[in-house]
């Protein structure tokens, strides 16, 4: 487990919606149980991104400098003092279209732009162009806790800058073949659980961080961070971390990304005062959802509540103490 | 509180498979770059690379596992174990950390799997798409070493390794963490050498970084991983440190995706701010590892930053990518390694292939191998991509 502290003075998410990954269109007759994806609700850039940039843009960069440039008008700063971004795929589609046409076109008539646009570092690199801003710069891709670890990156540098304004996001898209693969490879539908099923998201989510609690409406505690392929095993060092973190004394909610069957499996009957939210029914599955939840969380919670958040993704699981302030 | 001190080195590139062969190689001269043997690709002939001499299925052999690990992955782990071998036997309560990097993640499986896939979305095997990611790689060698403590990959383009080394010393600073092993790693594949070859900055011959006729980069591949520890830590294991990673700077040039501004104004801060970190004056550093690519861009804009902080005393400096290639992901920790090396013998590495000095500098790379040097701070940077740019220092203990 590690202490962070890290208090948030502003926080932006963008929502998602089924739709049709195809057409982007709204899926209407949406049941659970099928693997229809949740998208996400892309904001009008045109006061954000320049058309000629914006027609490049990947999606994920697009998502990740609009819920970034929100962040920052929430927060009232033009420029942020650092960068740190989590994505667990990186820039899927870029990556894909050069891939493709590598592949089609036996590795003749390329065209850059989808190369340098591919690689992981451009969303956290296109926001630092955005708002000018050339203190620290990172990108973080572990998997499951890509997001978590750009935490640990932004308290790292808290503690070295103290006064310094960071701003921390988690962003991943889902592409087509990347959902096609992941359908293939048993990552949505299998953890369909009753009513709760999980499909497959995307999104992007920004908290600007700070050392101090000046103005801040919340704290992230503490994070604890582990990877166990034994979902027993798993289970049961969730409900250790929870406690350890003050679970049993100090939680007012608890906010899951889990499936419903493991939650029976890992709640102890005297956790029964607390009624568990399932935030991916909302919100999809993805590599750095935990950014998007947190910003949820902030939004729905009251001022003084603990909320105690558990994140799994395939083998990756996470622990967040969130503080309402 | 603590200092980040340097235990141990491993490494693997195109001028050896460990730390010694390195050196040797790197004592007498002798670049590893030229005509793939391994890479499959349709440029091999007209795109020399310093490619590490081994085939994925000899990787995978000398670690002992299995062949569909992604080629960096295989490199990751050969460099780990070296690295992390003097202490693999001795039992603490410390939660070893991994804090790795990659650019390309498995994409070597990734372009042999979408072939198929194109043709037929059911096709291809799973195993060849599993490990895609940056992270998965990272994965499959933290299990292969047991380290059980906080583990990471930093994916920034070319300076990557530099910030998981600057990550693992701010957790040990921070009493995070006691013991990291840090670096990263990097394969050839199609996709990066058909990126940089769209970007018209491969030079088709020996790279000659630094020169004023330098025509572009050589890719390279390659792993490499310091072990660092606490002071704790290094009393517990009873290691013997070798150097200190001392400073560190991290900032971005906010100017181009993947172009450096001509004045190197993110290089320059980065070097500032690591100078500073380690608490030092310009005039305090002995040696200077260029990030030195070979292309027109990035050595104009380094050099130029480097002047604008040394002004007329710019101590030795020298690019090992004439050697190495650039191994991109990894070539933030090789360089790591390198400069590691220096402090500890007392090594200044030449700059091979310079011959004209670059008209906007006034400094000249070192070109001679220099032993029996005092060498105290090294100065090592690693620029990339979306504007990275990263410096550390490492000095003596």
């Amino acid at each position: 487990m590690l202490k962070l502290d890290l208090y948030i003075k502003a926080f932006s998410a963008l929502e998602q919606q089924s739709a049709n990954l195809e057409s982007s269109e709204v899926d209407t007759k949406r049941s659970y149980g099928t693997p229809s994806p949740l998208l996400a609700l892309e904001p009008d850039y045109t006061n954000t991104i320049p058309p000629m940039q914006l027609r490049r843009m990947s999606k994920a960069v697009r998502m990740g400098i609009g819920a970034a440039k929100n962040c920052l008008e929430m927060a009232e700063i033009s420029k942020p003092d650092a960068i740190i971004v989590g994505t667990a795929f990186g820039c899927l589609q870029d990556t894909e279209n050069f891939l493709k046409k590598m592949v089609e076109q036996d590795e003749k008539m390329l065209t850059p732009t989808a190369f340098i646009q591919s690689t992981h570092n451009t969303i956290a690199g296109q926001i630092a162009l955005g708002t000018q801003c050339m203190g620290y710069n990172n990108t973080i891709s572990q998997h499951g806790h890509s997001f978590e670890n750009a935490l640990v990156a932004a308290a790292l540098l808290l503690n070295e800058k103290p006064e310094s304004n960071v701003l921390c996001g988690g962003v991943d898209e889902l592409t087509q073949t990347a959902f096609h693969l992941m359908q293939r490879a048993g990552l949505f539908g299998e953890i369909n659980s009753e009513k709760k099923s999980v499909a497959a998201g995307e999104g992007a989510g920004f908290l600007l961080l700070q050392k101090s609690n000046e103005a801040a409406l919340a704290c992230v505690r503490t994070i604890h961070s582990f990877t166990e392929k034994d979902i027993e095993k798993a289970l049961a060092a969730v409900w250790e971390s929870l406690k350890e973190q003050g679970f049993n004394e100090k939680a007012n909610a608890l906010w899951l990304g889990i499936s419903a069957e493991d939650t029976m499996n890992l709640l102890p009957a005297e956790a029964d005062e607390i009624q568990p939210h399932f935030f991916k029914g909302k919100t999809g599955q993805w590599g750095t959802v935990m950014a998007t939840a947190i910003c949820k969380a902030i939004q729905e919670s009251p001022d003084n509540s603990r909320v105690f958040m558990v994140n799994n993704f395939c083998e990756d699981w996470s622990v967040v103490v969130l503080e309402m302030l | 509180m603590s200092k980040a001190y340097i235990v141990s080195t491993g490494i693997i590139c195109a001028i050896g498979e460990d730390a010694r062969e390195c050196l040797h190689s790197l004592q007498n001269g002798k670049h590893g770059i030229g005509r793939a043997q391994f890479l499959q690709s349709n440029w091999v002939n007209e795109r020399p690379v310093g490619e590490v001499k081994l085939s994925s299925q000899q990787l995978a052999d000398n670690l002992n596992t299995t062949r569909d690990w992604p080629r960096t992955a295989l490199l990751s782990g050969i460099a780990v174990k070296e690295a992390w071998s003097p202490f693999a036997r001795t039992k603490t309560d410390f939660a070893v950390g991994f804090l790795s990097a990659n650019t390309v993640g498995g994409m070597d499986k990734t372009e042999d799997f979408f072939g198929d896939f194109l043709k037929d979305n059911k096709a291809g095997e799973l195993r060849d798409f599993v490990n895609h990611e940056c992270g998965a790689v990272t994965n499959l060698v933290a299990e292969f070493g047991g380290f059980k403590g906080f583990t990471t990959t930093v994916s920034t383009a070319c300076s990557s390794s530099a910030n998981s080394i600057m990550m693992a010393a701010q957790m040990i600073r921070d009493g995070l963490l006691d013991v990291a092993v840090a670096g990263g790693a990097d394969s050839l594949c199609r996709f990066t050498l058909n990126g940089f070859n769209t970007l018209g900055i491969l030079d088709n011959e020996l790279c000659k970084p630094f020169d004023a006729n330098r025509k572009g980069l050589n890719l390279g591949e390659g792993a490499a991983y310091l072990v660092l520890m606490s002071e704790k830590a290094v009393e517990a294991y009873g290691a013997e440190p070798i150097a200190i990673v001392s400073g560190w700077g991290n900032a971005n040039d906010a100017h181009h995706q993947t172009a450096s501004s001509p004045e190197g104004a993110g290089n320059k801060l980065a070097i500032q701010a690591a100078i500073d970190c380690a608490g030092l004056l310009p005039e305090d550093i002995s040696y200077i590892n260029l990030h030195g690519t070979g292309t027109e861009n990035n050595d104009s804009s380094e050099g130029l930053a480097i002047e604008a902080i040394f002004g007329e005393n710019v101590p030795p400096a020298s690019s090992t990518k004439a050697f190495t290639g650039h191994t991109l992901g990894a070539s933030g920790a090789v360089e790591a390694v390198f400069s590691t090396i220096a402090l500890r013998d007392g090594i200044i590495y030449p700059n091979l292939r310079f011959k004209m000095q670059m008209p906007e500098l006034t400094f000249r790379p070192n070109t001679r191998m220099e032993e029996a040097a005092d060498v105290q701070h090294v100065l090592s940077n690693s620029f990339g991509f979306g504007g990275a740019c990263t410096s550390l220092i490492f000095s003596k203990c």
